[in-house]
């Protein structure tokens, strides 16, 4: 046996081209298949984290009739109360008060029905990312009177700009018709223009002036990470039984089943790409094989057995395969170590990213265990591809071999 | 509308020496108060097409209105009904009353280059700006003073600013122009017709033209008006508005 | 040249085993990376199909500034000629008339704003099937003024098959547009956008309503297979009379969904690119044994003579002709695979369907059985075979004939 080790190692490094081949072969498999998966999973947690941060929070407290109806008259009550809870609670990070309403927006020009959020600043700018996504002006840094924020849409629809008047027109809970005058401070953009003519922020301290209440209408937290959501929203849930909590798995649950979905896309990429690398291990070793049939052959004619020729062939691809497997590892998890931290910028193949308010950066990531997975089943699968060549090379004819010039 | 009716009711009566707010809050005082009825036509004027309306309109002051649409046959029997700052529509198809949410109060109204907010909205031309005469002006051999409205600060009004133009004689609006915060000139409306209704001198047209869209024109022409009628507050009921003649 | 033609093929069959090894991995880069891609394709046309179905249509006809500025005044009343366009061209199953506006709905003391569609109800079963999405009563006849409402304004007015809704709006030119309607029927939309607001009005019925008689918004056209869109909207926008109408197809009237694919696709982009790299491995992999078994017979072929030059020009020819084959082998092996997944896509299961379906889209992951993805990826198999032949042509020439002759 030791002698049939030896040869097959000695035999790999006769013929260092083919050899680097089969390895960087399997070298390429290993490292492809970490990375399609590293790339998948960061490509999905980039999307769920964009809309956290951006749209739902990881948590969002209503009035239990709120959702259903969306009219104005289902506030928050107790608002001391909830703060009180949510300022307590240390696995919250950031939490933001906002009133709803909706409402007119006119200028000189035109008027148009919008969506107003009241908003205070500076938990605001804890909480969503809006106040970088600023087209012109600032968020609510201007000493105006009653600033307003609109979308870069709505500016165009109503024909104004930075500083200009436009006037509110809404309903308090008792529907009388109330209105107010506005300047704007910041104009935004998202990638919705809808959204955007169809929104406009406002601070809750003059909505509420001019409403004469205080209330608001949903509260949306973040947690320090999004690993404790699941114990902030169960003790949530009791603390608070008048509200109703819900979160993000909840409110986008498609977000949820994101990772479950892409499983399914991602076996079948796999798949695919472990039987493109199986075939181009077994045409390479073929190959091999037949390059090599004098030599074989000549070692039949001495009286190596079969059997024999067979195990040096597999052990030979074995001695590649545990090169190969351990380098591509490392190279994979060098990799997604180096990727995972300055990211992968993907602006160069598409632009629609930018406009998707996804920052086109996606960070690969992948769990521990799928290291060990796919290099077993690459390695596996070497081996498996092997037997095939292996076979072919028993039934090699010594004397045909030895006479191939 | 309801403006422009009251703006046009401006009356007489009262001193010459007087600041900008004295001429206008007169007026204002004037209208407390004031009934009337009067039959006009509304012509909405656009670049592809035009509308006539005929209108009945009954008025108690400023808080209490009724419109009723006469012509054309596809809109005869609608009625309008303003109380405080709320309005009710009755549609003779739909035989019910509804109240119009705020999202329709900033669409037009009917068609024209008014809104239905307009047809709501008063003592904001009094409380809601500060009033300066700046000099003369002469409209139609009338003299006027022109007056220069300035929205105050907290004033929930579009405009930047508002020229109005007021016969000296008998206190009577020529005309206004509507100006954004940057100084373009938005809408102008312009009086003409000087006729007398009943023993009071009024214009009997009046022409709303936005400046930015070229082409659009709204022009008010009263048939007839009628004051001191016999109407009171307990008139303007939606019960009434599928009464009205 | 010819002579080398001739060589060239008959050097591929001389070794036929050796040929076929490498025929075989050209073969499975081409076979691979088009069923990969098919399958990405496939899901961005069925996102696109369900998208697009539910309610833009792939291509519509307005008026000339609509899709500026969507008001029922810029409606068109549709003119025989263009009638008879569509009506002549095979790519067009139907074209669905609508008159869409807004307008106040109101019940009770409550009221809500609504989207009103004036359509042919049966031609926008066609389009959006309806049926399903009916989950209660029937639907209203051309000539009634009944009409569907979606299952949000259903349940925000409390209302019951016979019931009636108020409509207060403007019409065209002005008018005002305002009527009282009964309801039978109500739908289902996924999309909660509409779900929320949206009233389906047989056209007749809305015309009046609006006054606007004979007028419609958009003319909706109904394709027989997407792929023929691009033909499609050549072919008509060249006849189509361009001071009047305009015609859009769904990348205009949904910018968003395009973004999204977009993103979508910069992923896949990526993936595919490592399927490439390690398909180029396995072809340079057989390219590279193929000269080391061949520098024996380099070796005498140019100590007789042959130049450098045309032995390798031979080389490439052979390599070249060896994918061409796999290609066309390839293409022909692919497709029925392709088709087969067309029609039996893979399903997804479980909660993972469940959040897709909310959403209207049918959990699947479905091939494409578009030509030009066969071609496109076959021509870039051809590229990489070219590439990878650097090897052998440098190895060509640094050979020294005595040295290869003694290997």
């Amino acid at each position: 046996m030791r002698t049939i080790l030896k040869i097959a190692w000695r035999n790999i490094w006769r013929t260092p081209m083919r050899s680097l081949i089969v390895i960087g072969s399997i070298v390429m498999g290993i490292w492809a298949g970490i990375f399609v998966v590293a790339f998948s999973y960061g490509l999905n947690k980039q999307r769920t984290e964009s809309s956290i941060k951006n749209a739902i929070s990881h948590i969002q407290i209503h009035h239990p009739e709120y959702q259903k109806e969306y009219d104005s008259k289902f506030y928050l009550g107790e608002p001391d109360k909830l703060n009180a809870v949510l300022e307590s609670d240390k696995s919250i990070e950031s939490y933001a008060f906002r009133t709803l309403l909706n409402g007119m927006v006119s200028s000189p020009i035109k008027s148009n029905g919008v969506r107003i959020i009241g908003v205070n600043k500076n938990q605001e700018k804890e909480l969503t990312s809006i106040y970088s996504g600023l087209v012109k002006g600032t968020y609510f840094e201007s000493n105006r009177r009653n600033p307003i924020l609109i979308g870069e849409a709505l500016a165009e629809k109503l024909k104004v700009k930075l500083q200009s008047k436009v006037v509110l027109t809404f309903q308090d809970t008792e529907n009388t018709i109330i209105s107010g005058a506005f300047r704007v401070c910041g104009i935004y953009k998202t990638q919705y223009s809808k959204y955007d003519q169809g929104t406009v922020f406002i601070e809750n301290k003059d909505l509420h002036r001019l409403l004469k209440s205080e209330n608001f209408h949903q509260v949306a937290l973040l947690c320090n990470s999004i690993d404790q959501v699941d114990s902030t929203y169960n003790s949530l849930k009791t603390n608070l039984p008048e509200y109703e909590v819900k979160d993000w798995k909840s409110i986008a649950p498609e977000l949820a089943y994101a990772d479950k979905i892409m499983e399914s896309w991602l076996f079948l990429i796999m798949i695919i790409i472990m039987l493109a690398l199986i075939f181009g291990i077994i045409n390479t070793m073929l190959m091999a094989v037949f390059e090599r049939r004098k030599e074989l052959g000549m070692l039949m004619a001495i009286g190596m057995n079969r059997s024999k020729i067979f195990l040096l062939i597999l052990i030979e691809t074995l001695f590649l395969s545990l090169i190969g497997a351990p380098t591509g590892l490392v190279l994979g998890a060098l990799t997604i170590k180096i990727t995972s931290e300055t990211g992968i910028n993907l602006a160069f193949i598409s632009k629609g990213l930018e406009n998707v308010g996804l920052s086109s950066v996606i960070y690969p990531q992948i769990e521990s265990y799928f290291y060990l997975f796919i290099t077993v089943m690459v390695f596996l699968f070497t081996l498996i591809a092997a037997i095939y060549p292996s076979r072919k090379a028993l039934m090699l004819k010594p004397t045909e071999a030895i006479r191939t010039i | 509308m309801k403006k422009l009716l009251y703006i046009l009711l401006i009356i007489f009566g009262s001193s010459p020496a007087q600041s900008a707010y004295d001429i206008i809050k007169s007026a204002d005082d004037h209208i407390q108060g004031i009934s009337n009825r009067a039959e006009m036509t509304i012509e909405i004027q656009r670049p592809k097409w035009t509308r006539t309306m005929e209108i009945k309109a009954w008025a108690l002051g400023s808080e209490y209105s009724f419109i009723l649409i006469q012509a054309p046959s596809r809109d005869k029997g609608s009625v309008f009904l303003k109380r405080d700052k709320e309005i009710w529509n009755w549609q003779p198809k739909i035989e019910k009353v509804i109240k119009l949410p705020p999202s329709m109060m900033m669409q037009s109204w009917m068609g024209s280059d008014l809104t239905n907010d307009d047809l709501v909205k008063e003592s904001s031309i009094l409380n809601d700006y500060t009033h300066l005469i700046v000099g003369d002006t002469t409209i139609l051999d009338r003299v006027c003073y022109t007056i220069e409205l300035t929205p105050k600060p907290e004033a929930a009004v579009v405009w930047g600013l508002i020229k109005t133009f007021i016969d000296k004689k008998e206190y009577l609006q020529m005309g206004s122009e509507f100006y954004d915060e940057d100084g373009y000139l938005i809408t102008k409306m312009e009086a003409s017709d000087l006729t007398y209704f009943g023993d009071k001198l009024l214009p009997a047209t009046i022409v709303m033209t936005p400046i930015e869209e070229e082409g659009n024109k709204t022009t008010l022409h009263y048939k007839s008006i009628e004051f001191d009628i016999e109407i009171e507050e307990s008139f303007f009921t939606k019960q009434n508005m599928k009464r009205l003649r | 040249m010819k002579m080398l033609f001739k060589m060239a093929w008959r050097n591929i069959w001389r070794n036929k085993r050796r040929s076929i090894i490498t025929i075989s991995s050209i073969f499975c880069a081409v076979f691979f990376a088009t069923f990969a891609r098919s399958f990405q394709i496939g899901v961005y046309n069925k996102m696109i199909g369900s998208m697009v179905g539910m309610y833009t249509g792939y291509l519509q006809i307005h008026q000339k500034g609509y899709w500026d500025e969507q008001s029922i005044d810029n409606s068109f009343v549709p003119d025989q000629q263009t009638l008879e366009l569509i009506q002549k061209n095979d790519y067009v199953t139907e074209a669905n008339e609508r008159l869409e506006s807004f307008a106040l709905t109101a019940h009770d003391n409550l009221s809500k704003g609504a989207i009103v569609m004036g359509v042919n109800i049966l031609k926008e079963d066609a389009l959006m099937d309806l049926k399903p999405k009916l989950i209660n009563g029937e639907f209203p006849s051309d000539t009634s003024n009944s009409i569907l409402i979606s299952e949000g304004l259903a349940s925000f007015y409390n209302l019951d098959i016979g019931d009636s809704l108020i409509f207060l709006g403007q019409g065209y030119h002005g008018a005002s547009a305002n009527g009282i309607y009964p309801v039978k029927g109500v739908v289902k939309f996924p999309m909660p956008l509409l779900n929320e607001r949206l009233v389906l009005m047989p056209i007749l019925a809305a015309q009046d309503l609006f006054a606007a008689p004979e007028r419609l918004t958009s003319l909706v056209l109904q394709i027989d297979k997407p792929s023929h869109l691009d033909k499609l909207e050549k072919q008509l926008g060249s006849k189509l009379n361009t001071e009047t109408y305009e015609l859009l197809n769904w990348k205009t009237l949904l910018p968003e969904l395009v973004q999204t694919i977009q993103a979508d696709s910069a992923g896949g982009i990526i993936i595919l690119g490592i399927l490439y790299m390690i398909i180029s491995f396995g072809i340079l992999g057989t390219l590279l044994m193929m000269t080391t078994e061949r520098m024996y017979e380099f070796g005498i072929l140019v100590s007789i003579g042959m130049r450098k030059g045309k032995l390798i020009f031979t080389m490439v020819l052979e390599s070249l002709m060896m994918g061409l084959i796999a290609s066309i082998l390839g293409i022909i092996v692919v497709s029925p695979v392709r088709y087969y997944f067309k029609i039996n896509p893979i399903r997804l299961g479980g909660k993972a369907a469940e959040s897709i379906e909310k959403y209207g889209f049918e959990p699947v992951i479905q091939a494409s059985t578009q030509l030009d993805i066969a071609f496109n990826h076959a021509g870039i198999v051809m590229v990489i075979v070219l590439v990878c032949t650097a090897y052998p042509i440098w190895k060509i020439l640094l050979l020294q004939p005595i040295k290869a002759m003694r290997a």
